[in-house]
């Protein structure tokens, strides 16, 4: 279709820039304090943030005089103005970690199949966050307060709903009446409820969800919005005036970028705009997804090799694996996959020793038996270093690796990855292996690294053999714009490995396929 | 990380706040600063056009005691022609019902014509387009119950609060830039009357 491809090339042509911004900030931060790679969690540190300040300044404000009490607290520059600052600062943090958010998710092609419900919660969280914004600055009662209640109510009276069309409360022939920031107030104070149920919603099909990012970025993320609080002190606009009509007010930008053209609209145009942009949004995981065959399939388990360890059920990112009783008489549970929870990552396949689980062409049978193959000719001979790289991020940098003398092998993910595979290559002859990881808070399917990690140096099944020699291995967590990063790991390795002994190439090495971990018995 | 990395590194992190800063506070134009505003806001219970019949005794018993009202009305509220003239160039010419569904709430008024400043001839009239039934019956009679009385005061007061059958505004005012002249119904005096910003008429 040609559409598709358009999109297509759009989305890829929009990863790019997105690469380089993470290659540099990683440069600046390093990848555990990349501010991009942590979207989502500083979005609900965000919130937190919010919580806590907002009830300070619930405590000053009153309903009765809104604009006077806020201007009172403005006044108060160390109990007052910072808290009102950082408030305000915080709501924008918030809005654009979750805008980045929803485009990282976008780009990556994080938003089809059991990551829908993920992608629909995320889409109503940002419409609550949007109105929160709105009655929050309404609360405020400036000019900026006042032109939000305007367009809010102007666009609302298209709707055949309310008796009194809610413009007139606004008009300036009676005092605005307070039962209207009252019930803004409510609002306010209400709507972080129902945000808090659509965060659990939007978590809900992952394992081990990871809500706030790591504390050094939390505080430094803090930190910088409130030095920008107490540096440059929220200014009190003019009180709203129904009679006056100001050519233009401060206004916050991340919360009103609409207005502008909404303005322009009449109110059944802004619904209709609205309701279309909303609809295009929410059919995104249908219009998106592969069809047919493109579309990866989810795992399997192979009944007959499965011990019923229940290390693929830790592992699994999506909780989509359980143990059930066997029907077979053997007395261990088996595994059962979830297909409509699969997300078909395949962590599970480098999680089974004896290799009966995963992706049909993905499974760690499956990869041994690619790498055989590829290695069976004279490559084995010539002791090149072997580089496992994810084609999701680094996978991008394979010519530039094959033409500095590395023999690429691309996987789905690093945690795809079998460690039997890696123990193949070494054994057969190659000089050393060279893992390129997305970084771990950028894993598409998220816990892809971690797992890596914790099979080739912590033990955790499916583990890599204490008799592989780990001097030869190396494991590097660099971006799809990291090239100067990857070609630098490479070089390492290859200037480590040429001081050690040329190794050698067995033939047929024979490699373990038993499960470590104790069998779990039906009860 | 190199200390040159570091203090990058906390001056990115410090731009980046401000550049949110300043996002949060950013001028945005909303109206033209040439331009002033002449607004006609009121809301204003509409008089009925109803058909009213008293009920005897014998029809009242037939019904359950709540539902017992001496006088039943049935109707519907009035129509009023807007007339707005600026100069004498007509803004407006539109017929009013009243609001909700039925009709039967008061009518809502929010019309706002932006204009030049300085002083313009402005007219407004709000003429009652269907006639209704004069109905005299402030009087109680002596024999009347107490709910009957309360009834009777109420259809009163109802009739006092509806706005007049016509009601006319025609001056001269000063419309300033940037600022909304308003033009309104005064509940107690019961005319049209204009407001400025300050104060001003």
């Amino acid at each position: 279709m040609a559409d598709a491809s358009l999109a297509h090339r759009l989305m890829t042509a929009m990863r790019r820039p997105l690469a380089l911004a993470d290659a540099g900030l990683n440069r600046l931060y390093g990848w555990r304090g990349n501010p991009l790679y942590q979207s989502g969690t500083i979005a609900v540190a965000m919130l937190l943030v919010l919580i806590a300040s907002g009830l300070w300044l619930l405590l000053l404000y009153r309903v009765g005089a809104p604009w006077a009490s806020v201007a009172r607290l403005t006044e108060q520059r160390w109990t007052g103005n910072w808290v009102r600052g950082l408030h305000r600062y915080a709501s924008d943090a918030a809005l654009v970690a979750t805008a980045v958010h929803a485009l990282r998710l976008l780009l990556q092609r994080r938003r089809w199949g059991p990551r829908t419900l993920a992608w629909l919660s995320g889409l109503l969280l940002t419409g609550v966050m949007l109105l929160l914004g709105w009655t929050g600055f309404v609360m405020v009662w400036d000019g900026f307060g006042q032109q939000l209640a305007l367009e809010g109510a102007r666009v609302l009276d298209a709707l055949p709903v309310l008796s009194e069309p809610v413009s007139r409360a606004f008009a300036g022939d009676r005092p605005v009446p307070t039962a209207f920031f009252f019930l803004n107030l409510f609002i306010h104070v209400a709507l972080p409820l129902l945000l808090g149920l659509l965060l659990w919603l939007h978590v809900s099909r992952v394992a081990r969800a990871v809500l706030l990012p790591p504390r050094a970025l939390l505080w430094g993320t803090i930190g910088a919005l409130t030095l920008a609080a107490v540096a440059w002190p929220l200014d009190m606009a003019p009180a709203a005036d129904a009679l006056t009509l100001p050519a233009a007010v401060p206004a916050d930008w991340f919360y009103a970028f609409w207005m502008p053209v909404t303005r322009e609209l009449s109110p059944g145009a802004v619904w209709a705009l609205a309701i279309a942009l909303g609809a295009g949004l929410a059919s995104i995981p249908w219009l998106t997804r592969p069809r047919g065959q493109r579309r990866p399939p989810p795992s399997v388990v192979d009944r007959q090799l499965c011990t019923g360890c229940d290390q693929c059920v830790q592992d699994c990112p999506y909780d989509a694996i359980r143990l059930e009783p066997r029907t077979d008489g053997r007395p261990t549970l088996v595994a059962r996959v979830d297909p409509a929870r699969c997300v078909s990552c395949g962590i599970c396949s480098a999680s089974c020793a004896p290799m009966g689980v995963g992706p049909a062409g993905r499974t760690g049978r499956d990869q041994l038996e690619q790498i055989r193959a590829a290695m069976s000719g004279v490559e084995a001979e010539t002791g090149r270093i072997v580089v496992f790289a994810c084609r999701h991020g680094p996978g991008a940098l394979a010519p530039a690796l094959t033409d500095a003398g590395a023999q690429v092998r691309l996987v789905d993910c690093a945690g795809n990855l079998h460690t039997s595979t890696v123990e193949f290559a070494l054994r057969r002859g190659a000089a050393g292996a060279l893992i390129l990881s997305c970084p771990p808070r950028d894993c598409r399917n998220r816990e892809g690294p971690a797992w890596l990690e914790q099979r080739l140096y912590h033990e955790r099944e499916a583990e890599l053999k204490a008799r592989v020699d780990r001097r030869r291995l190396r494991v590097a967590y660099v971006g799809a714009a990291e090239g100067v990063e990857a070609r630098a790991a490479f070089a390492e390795l290859e200037a480590s490995v040429a001081g050690l002994a040329r190794p050698l190439a067995e033939a047929a090495p024979d490699l373990d396929e038993a499960c470590e971990t104790s069998p779990r018995e039906a009860p | 990380m190199t200390p040159v990395r570091g203090a990058t590194g906390a001056i990115v992190a410090v731009l980046a706040a401000l550049l949110l800063a300043w996002g949060s506070r950013a001028s945005m134009r909303f109206n033209d600063p040439e331009t002033g505003m002449i607004r006609l806001a009121w809301s204003a219970r509409p008089e009925r056009v109803e058909r009213c019949v008293t009920r005897s005794d014998e029809e009242l018993a037939e019904v359950p005691a709540h539902m017992r009202q001496r006088v039943a009305c049935e109707g519907r509220s009035a129509r009023y022609r807007l007339v707005v003239r600026r100069d004498g160039t007509v803004l407006a010419d539109e017929v009013l019902t009243g609001g909700g569904a039925r009709q039967d709430r008061p009518i809502y008024l929010l019309r706002d014509f932006p204009t030049a400043p300085g002083t313009h001839r402005l007219e407004v009239t709000f003429q009652r387009l269907d006639s209704v039934e004069a109905v005299q019956e402030d009087s109680v009679a002596p024999q009347a119950t107490e709910r009957e009385r309360r009834e009777t005061q109420e259809r009163g007061r109802r009739r006092g609060e509806a706005i007049p059958a016509r009601l006319e505004f025609a001056a001269a005012r000063e419309v300033a830039a940037r600022s909304v002249l308003l033009i309104t119904y005064d509940t107690e005096r019961r005319v049209l009357v204009s407001r400025a910003a300050g104060g001003s008429p």
